[in-house]
Parts: C-alpha cells; structure tokens; sequence
C-alpha cells in the first residue's frame, strides 16, 4: 500500500509539471467558452422563435431551451457573425454581452487527472491480482472510487469540449422593445419623407 | 396590362405619369394631387412629385428616406437602381413592415428629373402583393411622364 501512495505522489508532481506546460499550450491554442447574451425587441415572440430555431438548425445548432421570453442556443462557434446578422435583421438589438472564458488550464489540468486516475485504476488491479482475500474488499472499494472519478473526468472534458465546439447564445426577448423602439421614430428634415410609409399610404386614400 | 395612366397637375400644366399596372389597379381618375391606384385585396400604389430642393442625387434623398423608414420599424429587403426610359435616375427598394401584427410589404422608389423627384410607393399585406410584386417593380421601373399644357 505505501508503494501505491508513493506512485499517488510522483504523479500529482508530474500532473502539476504538466498542468502549467499545458497552460502555455492552452493560451497559444486560445482554448476558449464563448457566451453571448443578447437582449432583443422582436415584433412576434412565436414567430421569431420558429425563424430563430430555423436558423440554428441550418447552421449546425440547436435550441436548448426556449420560453416566451427566452432562447438558449449552441450554434457552432464559426457561424456567430451570421447568427448575429441574422437576429440583427429580424429584431432591435437593444443591448448585448460578448464573455470568452479560457478554459485551456481546466482541460490540461482534467486530461493530466484523467491519465492518473487511468494509471492509477491499472495498478490497482494488478495489487489485486497478487493480494490476499483481507485487501481485496477494500481494493475493490478503491478501484470502484477510482472507476466513478474517471467517468466524471471524462464527462467534464466533453463538456469542456463540446462548450469550446458551440457558443453558447442567451436571447432575452421583449416585444415591447420594438414599441419603445418605433416610438422614438427620427423624424426627417422634409415633410414629403414624413409622409412615406405603409400607414401613410393606407390612411392616403 | 391596360397601360393605366396617372394624371397629375401641377402649377397649371398637367404631368402625364404612365405607371402600366396590371388590370387588376384600378385607378381614382378624379385625384388631382397625386396618381393612386388600388387592387380589390387593397394593394395600393401612390405616386406624387416634390421639389428636388435642395438638390441632390438619387443616393442623397434614398438615404434619408432609408433612415426615415428604418428608424420607424422597417427592415430592408432589397434595393435596386435603375434607369427609366426618360434617363431619370432611379432607386426602388422593398421593405418589411409589421403593422396591427401583421407583415407588410412596403415599396419605394424615386426617379430623379433634374429639378423634379418622382415618388412611387407601393404597399399592402405581404400576401396580397407578392402576386403583383413583379409586375409593379416593373412597372416602376418603366415609369415615365409626359408635360401637357
């Protein structure tokens, strides 16, 4: 057993070596969340959320959640200028929030974990195979800690993954916006161009 | 296409605007300020001519009709210049409007004569006008007038 906790330490002493070269891998390679957060005026909340779905859909992405006054979206990181086009053309952008977080430390950091949980299960079956029946039980008890420590590892770094793949986009939306928005309509120097619009021309005959 | 014609008088001569419209506008003859024509779904089509004071271009006047409409809520479809029979200077664009929840598609063009600017707007539910879109741009852009004293 002190052979095991001897191994334990000389690999958090690599992992520590190896997490802070990782680190410099991590800031050339821009390991990086995008999320943005948009604040819109939309003219129908239905009908900007299926355009909005649509839209995703064709780029690669996918709604995660949506309500009558929110959109999460993960849409493929190289398609956030269209997105951001897109909802420009079909909505008032009243306010927006661009966050990238540098994840490149927690992916080196989980990966090198990873490895020496990996190494570390390893050894373990092997102290099993060669133990007496008093140590198994509690072998096995460790192995089992070590299997559930692995699988989460595993899971955060396709979390991490996939979070650097999609961007993730938040759409609050408010109709009322747009009201707000039209009401502060830039009134034009020349009367004839105040009098241009669809409500004009209805009104006209 | 019956070739429907405008009439509209100005400072004791009238202006001769030639719009071809489908058969389906029917014109008001009596209107005397402004060429307007109306299908029975309620598409409408108004043409009237202002002052080119203080004179400018094409792109000058569209510009400040763009930021007019934009700032009230319409989005860009299209734009397109163009050049009328006479050699008037043109731009016509489509824009999207939402009014009373539902869409609307707003048409607008000028033509530039020198000391005259030709307005022609176009509009109605999205629906009722694209069967007409086609054959009103064209028409737009074959717009031309005819002084007769």
């Amino acid at each position: 057993m002190m052979n095991n906790i001897m191994k334990k330490v000389i690999i958090t002493v690599f992992a520590a070596i190896f997490s802070f070269a990782g680190f410099c891998g991590a800031a050339k390679n821009e390991m990086e969340i995008l999320r943005s957060v948009y604040h819109v005026g939309v003219y129908n909340t239905v009908n900007f959320t299926n355009e909005t779905k649509v839209f995703t859909r064709e780029q690669g992405g996918y709604v995660q959640y949506y309500s009558d006054d929110r959109i999460i979206i993960r849409l493929p990181v190289k398609h956030l200028t269209s997105f951001r086009n897109f909802i420009a053309n079909k909505a008032y952008i009243n306010d927006e929030q661009q966050v990238r977080e540098n994840v490149g430390l927690k992916i080196i950091n989980t990966k090198v974990t990873l490895q020496a949980k990996e190494k570390l299960l390893k050894d373990l079956f092997k102290v099993m195979g060669s133990s007496g029946f008093s140590h198994t039980v509690e072998i096995e008890k460790e192995i089992s800690k070590v299997i559930i420590e692995i699988e989460k590892l595993k899971g955060r770094l396709r979390y991490l993954k996939d979070r650097m793949k999609n961007a993730e986009i938040t759409l609050y939306l408010n109709e009322q916006a747009v009201q707000k928005s039209r009401d502060r309509v830039f009134s034009s120097e020349w009367g004839w161009i105040r009098e241009l619009g669809v409500e004009q021309l209805i009104n006209s005959f | 296409m019956t070739g429907l014609l405008g009439i509209l008088f100005t400072f004791g001569c009238a202006t001769e605007y030639k719009l071809n419209l489908p058969d389906s506008f029917a014109v008001y003859n009596r209107e005397k300020k402004a060429y307007r024509a109306i299908t029975a779904g309620g598409v409408k089509v108004r043409s009237f001519q202002v002052k080119n004071d203080p004179k400018g271009s094409v792109e000058m006047w569209f510009s400040a009709i763009d930021i007019h409409l934009k700032s009230g809520g319409y989005q860009e479809v299209s734009s397109e210049d163009f050049t009328s029979p006479q050699n008037f200077d043109g731009r016509i664009a489509e824009y999207r409007y939402l009014y009373n929840g539902k869409d609307y598609t707003y048409l607008i063009a000028i033509l530039i004569d020198q000391d005259k600017i030709y307005v022609i707007e176009s509009g109605g539910l999205q629906k009722r006008v694209s069967p007409y879109k086609k054959e009103i741009i064209s028409s737009i852009k074959d717009f031309s007038t005819g002084n007769t004293h």
